[in-house]
């Protein structure tokens, strides 16, 4: 169902706006909008200003606060499978004394972040003038040193590994002398000596080799000496940087602090910029917004406790702009994640949750079909929503997935098939003893009973989604198109049945079938402006047959992937019961189990799922579905990184 | 010469060579095809990756998608090895016919596997596009490879069907 809305304005003293703010916030109904479209606005809109949202500090705040929890992460104690979130009462969010602490821990995190980066790019510094200097470490003159009285020095890498021997013997007929200090894959070291009167000379030889001069000015010692002080640094740094990592992981241990910092802010910022939302005088204030009937009552209530004049009005259900709410009974309530995830459909059309739920339960059960693996699925599932916070969709999806583990242990019975055909291949193999589950229906052994099934289900699927799209002809006034576009298709596809039944139902089938398509002929161009476009346009539509009967034959996959499930399932136990009735065996029969199942299980859930959606969005939403719908979104609690409790605990 | 000619014809046109050649075509095209399917989504992935690693168990989910045709393969392979008693260790006989017979069968999801995997790589590549602006729209990124998986499901469904009413 898609939840009826109504328009809620309240008039209320400025006194108030903070307290009502924050209690409409907690009750998460409303959804603010823009004044305009008030009804009076524009003789209102001269006595009021459009209330201002500054969030730039606060947005600033909260990124500092977010790159600190970001940072802390990393030495936070790593949270079992099941992490919980921290627990916070909605008051605490506004406690400045928190907050306090959240900015002073945040300051501290950030200089320890700052001290540890520059000491991780000190010590990287440093490493890379060990590396540029180990070639040298053979000489042992201090590296400042470039000139004697009589002699100039210049160091000299010569690029590449080419023979070197011309470098030198240049060096040498301009009247100097090339020692070769070491060489490497990068190039040949060089320290070049010069008489002062020939430095010119052989400084000009050595421009025609590939050289480049090592920076040496400032370094006092010996290269070695350098390198055994860097080394020395360096060890220094490390030790600093355990240090500092130290005490951060100590902070860690606040990380909370922190992410109840995060989460209060951006609550606040919240707050601010619903505060953009209101018109204000100089002692009141207008608030708008879209409020769902069924909240009404526990708005009034709460808006009762101030004094402030409010009116709800009702809006015609259809309106585009309408934000469109899912609002189902308990059980169908998990199946919105997949509306959700599909698109909402517009105001005034159908919700088709509550009608999908019992065929993606039927398909997603007759595609898994093994009883053991939809237990496996419902434990976890049962697990995740226990053990974990997984916040309101993610637990409407997990719920869903728990309902498709039923259904999967439900055909999974009816198949006969637990882990595959693992009991009765354990039994022949380890115990020599014939075990036969009852099987009520087998796909492997009647493959063309469960595709009659698997397609007449899908036929019913098929028809339903139809009657969908008629009823919303006929609600929104239409009764003669209902009859023109899917009735006629009904008497077909009713003769075509009886057809096949043979017989004298047969002959009326065959008449009944004729009825309807003659009808279907006649009806079907008649948007057409001209005769023979009405003509044509009523035969062509006679083809839309092969799209109904390839929209069938498309189920035929709830067989395929059943029957994959199940062979996949026992090729894994005829591999594992391979080895015979010994310790061999036992081991891999375990590794089967614990490999392959798990394997087979993850391959089989996805492409169950992914195949009993399609199923809904292409064969059945294609026949009524109008999606597009605007999503509701609230004024309300979100935090990411802790749980909000209010008073008015999440009605589930 | 003679001879030269009987013993090649007694070994390719021989039923069970036939049968398991269409064991090995079932396994051989469909697992070709899925290597090259997975090997796409996982190249495009792994850019994603590189920048939000978060992102692994999405992008792993829609590697998974043109991996089905080669597992589609592998089962036809194995049902047809398994029906010729070729694991049990006591092949049965096959007639020329016979062996013919499975040999067409193991044709449908052999070579529908060999192409479909590569399209549906390609449909998941862009799906990993999505993944990478907007990681909430991962279930319409996965029905749209999905579209392309149906015909690999509906030759595995002909060839299964058509391996397990053979008449041996």
């Amino acid at each position: 169902m898609i939840a009826v809305m109504e328009k809620l304005a309240v008039y209320g003293l400025s006194g108030d706006k903070d307290r009502m703010m924050r209690g409409l916030m907690e009750k998460g109904c409303v959804q603010l909008v823009s004044p305009e479209t008030l009804e009076d606005y524009s003789e209102i809109s001269e006595l009021v200003e459009r209330g201002e949202h500054d969030a730039y500090a606060l947005e600033q705040r909260l990124s500092r606060f977010g790159g600190a929890v970001t940072a802390l992460s990393k030495y936070e104690k790593k949270p079992g499978l099941f992490a919980r979130k921290p627990r916070v009462q909605l008051e605490e969010y506004s406690s400045g004394d928190a907050m306090e602490k959240a900015a002073a821990l945040c300051v501290r995190v950030e200089a320890g972040m700052r001290e540890l980066s520059e000491m991780k790019a000190a010590a990287a510094a440093d490493r890379a003038q060990i590396d540029a200097l180990t070639p040298w470490k053979g000489l042992d003159m201090p590296l400042n040193v470039d000139s004697t009285q009589r002699a100039d020095i210049t160091y000299a890498i010569l690029a590449g590994r080419e023979p070197t021997e011309g470098f030198e013997q240049a060096i040498q007929e301009a009247g100097g002398a090339a020692i070769k200090v070491s060489g490497d894959e990068a190039g040949t070291y060089y320290m070049v000596l010069s008489c002062k009167p020939d430095t010119e000379a052989v400084q000009a030889a050595m421009r025609g080799f590939p050289y480049s001069r090592a920076a040496m000015s400032g370094l006092r010692f010996t290269a070695a000496e350098n390198i055994a002080n860097l080394e020395r640094e360096i060890k220094d740094f490390d030790y600093a940087i355990g240090m500092v990592e130290e005490s951060l992981a100590e902070h860690a241990k606040n990380i909370d602090v922190l992410k109840q910092g995060y989460d209060a802010t951006s609550l606040e910022i919240d707050c601010e910029k619903a505060g953009g939302k209101l018109m204000n005088t100089d002692r009141s204030f207008i608030l708008t917004g879209w409020l769902p009937e069924k909240e009404l009552p526990g708005v009034e209530k709460y808006l009762s406790e101030f004094s402030c004049y409010y009116v709800t009005t009702k809006v015609d259900q259809t309106d585009p702009d309408m934000p469109v709410l899912l609002d189902n009974p308990k059980w169908a309530r998990p199946f919105e994640a997949l509306t959700e995830m599909y698109s909402l459909p517009l105001p005034g059309s159908i919700d088709p949750g509550p009608f999908m739920a019992p065929f993606y339960l039927i398909f997603f059960g007759m595609m898994f079909s093994d009883a053991g693996y939809g237990l496996l699925l419902l434990i976890i599932c049962l697990l995740l929503l226990k053990k974990t916070d997984l916040g309101k969709s993610g637990k409407k999806f997990v719920r869903m997935l728990a309902a498709c583990g039923g259904s999967t242990i439900v055909f999974g019975i009816l198949y006969g098939s637990f882990f595959g055909d693992l009991i009765e291949v354990v039994a022949k193999n380890f115990f020599g003893a014939t075990v036969v589950l009852p099987k009520l229906l087998d796909p492997l052994n009647q493959p063309m009973t469960v595709l009659i099934v698997s397609m007449a289900i899908g036929f019913v699927h098929i028809v339903f989604g139809m009657g969908l799209s008629a009823y919303l002809m006929i609600k929104r006034g239409h009764p003669w198109d209902a009859l023109f576009d899917v009735g006629f298709w009904y008497l077909v596809f009713a003769g075509l049945l009886m057809l096949i039944a043979g017989g004298t139902v047969g002959e009326v089938g065959k008449w009944l079938a004729i009825a309807g398509a003659v009808g279907l002929v006649c009806t079907q161009g008649r948007a057409k402006p001209t005769i023979i476009g009405k003509i044509t346009g009523g035969v062509l539509s006679l083809y839309d047959v092969t799209g109904y009967l390839s929209d069938v034959l498309s189920y035929s996959r709830i067989l395929a992937l059943g029957l994959a499930t199940a062979v996949i399932a026992s090729v894994l136990n005829i591999i594992g019961t391979m080895p015979g009735p010994n310790l061999l065996g036992f081991i891999m029969l375990v590794l089967m189990i614990l490999i392959g199942h798990t394997f087979n299980f993850a391959i089989n859930a996805l492409g169950s799922y992914v195949h009993a959606a399609r199923l809904q969005y292409v064969e059945f939403f294609g026949k009524f579905f109008e999606g597009g719908g605007k999503p509701f979104v609230p004024f309300a609690v979100n935090t990411k990184y802790t749980v909000a409790e209010t008073a008015c605990e999440e009605k589930e | 010469m003679e001879t030269a000619m009987e013993s090649i014809m007694s070994t390719f046109a021989n039923g069970n060579f036939l049968a398991y050649l269409g064991a090995a075509f079932a396994v051989l095209f469909s697992g070709i095809g899925s290597a090259r399917g997975c090997g796409l989504v996982g190249e495009a992935g792994s850019g994603v990756i590189a920048e939000d690693p978060d992102k692994f168990g999405q992008i792993l989910v829609l590697e998974a998608l043109p991996g089905t045709q080669g597992i589609y393969g592998f089962l036809i392979g194995f049902i047809i090895m398994m029906n010729t008693g070729l694991l049990s260790g006591n092949p049965i006989t096959l007639s020329t016919v016979q062996g013919a017979w499975i040999f067409a069968s193991s044709l449908p999801v052999a070579f529908v596997g060999l192409i479909s995997a590569p399209a549906q790589a390609r449909a998941a590549a862009g799906g990993v596009a999505v993944i990478a602006k907007r990681p909430d729209q991962l279930s319409k990124a996965m029905v749209l490879a999905a579209m392309v998986e149906t015909y690999a499901i509906l030759s595995f469904l002909v060839s299964m069907l058509m391996v397990f009413n053979m008449p041996i």
